[in-house]
């Protein structure tokens, strides 16, 4: 089960108008003390990503890398989204075993509108409890991979524990 | 002094422009293999899988199928086309190069230019909507998910009669393990005005949309013979299904060779080239390399004289091959694309001095992703099994051949998905009932891979569904149509679970459909209903359908549930712990068996040892129950004995066990009867009557233990090498005298019994 989560704790439409002066005033800002060798506009900073873990029962969520197979229910993998471009994306989400071979592939598409800076966040929801995680205790350093538009972006190790 | 004549040197000049023109065209020419077909709905193509509709803004909500798509850019009632192919009349090629033609019938007023995106999510044309793909699911992006960058674009004026669109990466990647949710088409430019009409499937004539393919198949009728020091493969060149290009044929093979583990989908030869007889690609060895039509190929001594890792084969050693079938121009059958290319035919053989220790497999498979269910199965006919990557996979069980192109679903598959022949089904089809991830439940014709129905049971929202479906068949217990059963698995609660019961013709809800958590039962008050991870099972004999459960990790509240399939009353319950494996009844339905978690009742909730329960079915009451020592029990226990004693038999972490059990007697007793170290073991199967017991393992085996001793006799190898697989629930063909397992190693595999 996969959702995406957009932080902003005011609505998606109103916080183009926000979003916008905020980025305008930023390129005025740095129009005139970053540029590139020749004179023209820098190249957009590339998009990033990066992974929170979290056990979905925990009543808060730390950045752990280690899970219990034994006593986790729900494995959320969190992705958060940085200087993703403007249009529609897709994002794909590989959860690789210990020993690389492929366990879970996912793929969300989400759009992103012009002026938008609000952070992105798309959340992976991994069952543990009574899956062949637990049942055919796959525990070890698992992968989780993900890509934006077919080009892999990030990864981090996650280990479940037996 | 050397002068041109000028008329000459004009002659030079063009001839000059010419062989550069030729050149030019023949370096920027599409690539062109041993077939090509043309997919586009007709009174001999009927496209069953395929779909297409439009998409319009000013009506949102709106679904709209018929003899037209529509794209179009105008503020506010912007149209999208989404069209998507059934490609079964080419399950098992490499795709060489893919066109889609879109037929123009109201061209637009100017020039305009169409994109080809691939479609990112499942959707179904007569539900999907500029606001929804499936049922009340919504697009991420309304108007339609799609890859952001652009597969192909056309160019369009006034004048134009076609679109067309080079979709050739998305349909490789389609074979290649990504979901083929077909290709949305749209303008690319905002707001422009114009409308261009194109003809629809519906049509069923030359203006239904057109998808020309390239491609060139596997061998079929692969197989391995293990010798002594030797490996004989055999296969079939097949016949066109296609049109053959420009006077080319299928001339012969490469063949790699890996030993331990298959070879990978990095390696293979490159298009046009012959690879160097025991060249290395990747990680195999080229080890036969023919362009004379042989069908047949000894690996020894005497034929494979490479250095290693070729050369003849060491008795005890597996050795996996994959053969690539090539055309006269050196085309082969896979897909060139950078992620490498998972899909051509291979097999593996172990040659040992003496036949006894010989092993090979029937077939190989290629499933994308893990997946450890057991698969389900027409015996002797198809097997099927889900993956991870959202597809659905019927091979034919007798060669290993996909029957079509695997069916894209919305989310992953994590459960068996049971088959009904057509002569039990109340649909009249060979029908199979999936589960996903996605919260979907599905009715799909195995026949042609056609979605009968999909359904979201809750209508707007997301279950997480992790158990398979169970389904009463009305042949057997009445009633005007089948019923499919099944449960949620929704972790934030532990309290308001629920239980579906769906009319297996139309998907539709029963009556009583669903039950939700806290549960108000016949005689046992209210009661919590925490996650469901196992499969429901259907009791005719009692008229029930039994349900097992997690219970918040103690006895507290049940984890037990007998159901009234026609009602939904929920007759009886027992408190015994967390459950995640599923029911198992005796032949005669007089006996329940069930394996509990062991969870530890505390906090954290950790797993600890099964307890087995004998349960009577008539009353929910137990009859016996058995502690083990052996961690939880894997999936299911095995019932064996068409009366008492019987033998139950069930996998922990690291042991397979036999217990008995006489139920006849006044107080009946399990008793150990033995247990067989195999690492990590799968749920056992077996069946009344075999003298074996077969389980899978994580070293990448399949185990054959004696019923009646659990002597580990002898074993077959999936994959023991570099990318060694966990081997999942083992499923057995008694017609065919088959066992069926898929692995980590994104792959089934299929062994004949004995081994």
């Amino acid at each position: 089960m996969f959702r995406l989560k957009r932080l902003n704790s005011y609505s998606w439409k109103n916080s183009i108008l926000l979003a916008g002066v905020v980025i305008l005033a930023a390129w005025q800002f740095s129009g005139c003390q970053m540029t590139s060798a020749d004179g023209g506009t820098p190249p957009p900073a590339p998009a990033t990503a990066t992974f929170l873990f979290c056990d979905k029962e925990a009543p808060s969520c730390e950045n752990e890398t280690s899970f219990s197979a034994t006593a986790t229910r729900d494995l959320e993998v969190k992705v958060s989204w940085q200087n993703v471009p403007v249009g529609n994306h897709v994002q794909t989400l590989e959860i690789l075993l210990p020993g690389g071979n492929l366990y879970q592939q996912t793929q969300m598409a989400f759009g992103v509108e012009q002026g938008s800076n609000e952070s992105l966040v798309a959340i992976q929801t991994l069952p543990v409890a009574g899956t062949w995680i637990q049942q055919r205790h796959m525990t070890g350093e698992w992968t989780a991979r993900v890509s934006l538009d077919g080009q892999v972006v990030a990864s981090q190790m996650v280990e479940l524990t037996p | 002094m050397y002068t041109e004549h000028p008329v000459i040197e004009v002659r030079r000049t063009r001839w000059r422009r010419w062989s550069s023109l030729v050149v030019m065209l023949l370096i920027a020419a599409p690539v062109i293999a041993r077939e090509t077909i043309v997919l586009q709905k007709s009174a001999t193509d009927t496209q069953a899988r395929g779909a297409d509709a439009t998409l319009n803004q000013l009506l949102p909500n709106g679904n709209n199928v018929g003899n037209t798509l529509t794209v179009a850019s105008v503020t506010g009632a912007t149209q999208h086309a989404i069209v998507e192919f059934d490609l079964s009349r080419i399950p098992n090629v490499g795709i060489k190069q893919a066109m889609l033609t879109l037929h123009v019938t109201a061209p637009p007023a100017g020039n305009v230019t169409y994109g080809a995106y691939n479609i990112s999510d499942f959707w179904q044309s007569n539900m999907a909507t500029w606001n929804t793909r499936v049922a009340t699911t919504a697009w991420n992006t309304a108007g339609g998910d799609t890859a952001a960058a652009v597969t192909n674009t056309a160019n369009l004026t006034a004048a134009s009669t076609t679109a067309k669109f080079n979709i050739t990466t998305d349909v490789q990647n389609w074979y290649n393990g990504s979901p083929n949710y077909g290709t949305l088409i749209k303008d690319q430019v905002a707001n422009d005005t114009f409308t261009t009409v194109f003809g629809a499937k519906a049509a069923s004539n030359a203006n239904s949309p057109e998808l020309d393919v390239t491609f060139v198949q596997n061998v079929a009728s692969l197989t391995a013979t293990p010798g002594n020091a030797s490996v004989t493969l055999s296969w079939s060149i097949p016949a066109l299904i296609g049109t053959a290009v420009a006077g080319e044929s299928y001339t012969g093979v490469v063949i790699l060779r890996r030993s331990g583990s298959p070879v990978d989908k990095n390696s293979f030869p490159a298009d046009t080239v012959v690879p160097a007889l025991c060249s290395t690609l990747g990680t195999g060895t080229v080890v036969f390399v023919d362009a004379t039509g042989k069908t047949s190929f000894t690996d020894n001594a005497t034929n494979d004289t490479c250095a290693a890792p070729g050369g003849a084969p060491v008795n005890g050693t597996t050795y996996f091959y994959k053969v690539f079938l090539h055309d006269s121009a050196n085309y082969y059958s896979y897909q060139p694309i950078g992620s490498g290319s998972t899909y051509t035919q291979e097999i593996s053989a172990t040659p040992a001095a003496t036949p006894a220790a010989q092993q090979n497999t029937q077939w190989i498979a290629a499933t994308f992703a893990t997946d450890l269910a057991s698969p389900s199965l027409v015996p002797g006919a198809t097997v099927a099994m889900g993956s991870q990557t959202n597809l659905l996979f019927f091979i034919n069980a007798v060669t290993g051949i996909r029957q079509f192109v695997p069916i894209s679903l919305g989310g992953s598959i994590a459960s068996r998905s049971p088959l009904i022949d057509a002569a039990f089904s109340s649909t009249g089809q060979n029908v199979d009932y999936v589960t996903d991830q996605d919260g979907l439940i599905y009715a799909i014709f195995t026949n042609t891979g056609v979605i009968d129905w999909v359904v979201n049971p809750i209508g707007s929202g997301k279950l997480l569904l992790q158990g398979g479906p169970a389904v009463q068949l009305a042949s057997i217990s009445g009633g005007t149509n089948d019923q499919v059963f099944f449960g949620t698995r929704n972790a934030a609660t532990t309290t308001g679970n629920q239980i579906f019961g769906l009319n297996g013709n139309t998907g539709a809800n029963a009556s009583w459909s669903p039950i939700t958590g806290p549960i108000s039962t016949t005689n046992n008050g209210v009661q919590n209903l925490d996650i469901i991870n196992s499969t429901p099972l259907v009791d005719y004999v009692h008229n029930a359908v039994w349900v097992t459960s997690r219970s918040a990790c103690g006895t507290s509240q049940p984890s037990l549930w007998e159901m009234n399939p026609s009602t939904g009353a929920v007759q009886a319950i027992a408190n015994l712990g967390d459950i995640d494996a599923s029911p198992t009844l005796t032949f005669s339905s007089d006996v329940l068996f069930v394996a509990t978690v062991g969870d530890s009742g505390g906090t954290p909730c950790t797993a600890g040892n099964s307890t087995i329960y004998a349960i009577n079915p008539t009353t929910g009451a137990t009859i016996a129950s058995f502690v083990t020592s052996d961690g939880p029990a894997v999936s299911y226990p095995v019932v064996l004995g068409s009366a008492p004693p019987y033998t139950v038999i069930y996998s922990g972490a690291t042991q397979v066990h036999a217990l008995s059990i006489d139920t006849s007697r006044p107080i009946p007793i399990f008793v150990p009867v033995w247990s067989t170290t195999v690492a990590n073991p799968s749920a056992p199967i077996s069946s009344t009557g075999l003298q074996f017991v077969f389980v899978g393992s994580s070293d990448g085996k399949i185990h054959e233990l004696m019923l009646t001793t659990g002597a580990d006799v002898k074993d077959e190898v999936t994959n023991i090498g570099a990318t060694k697989g966990t081997v999942g629930d083992p499923s057995i063909d008694e017609v065919m005298s088959r066992i069926y397992v898929t692995t980590t190693d994104q792959r089934a595999y299929a062994f004949a019994f004995p081994f």
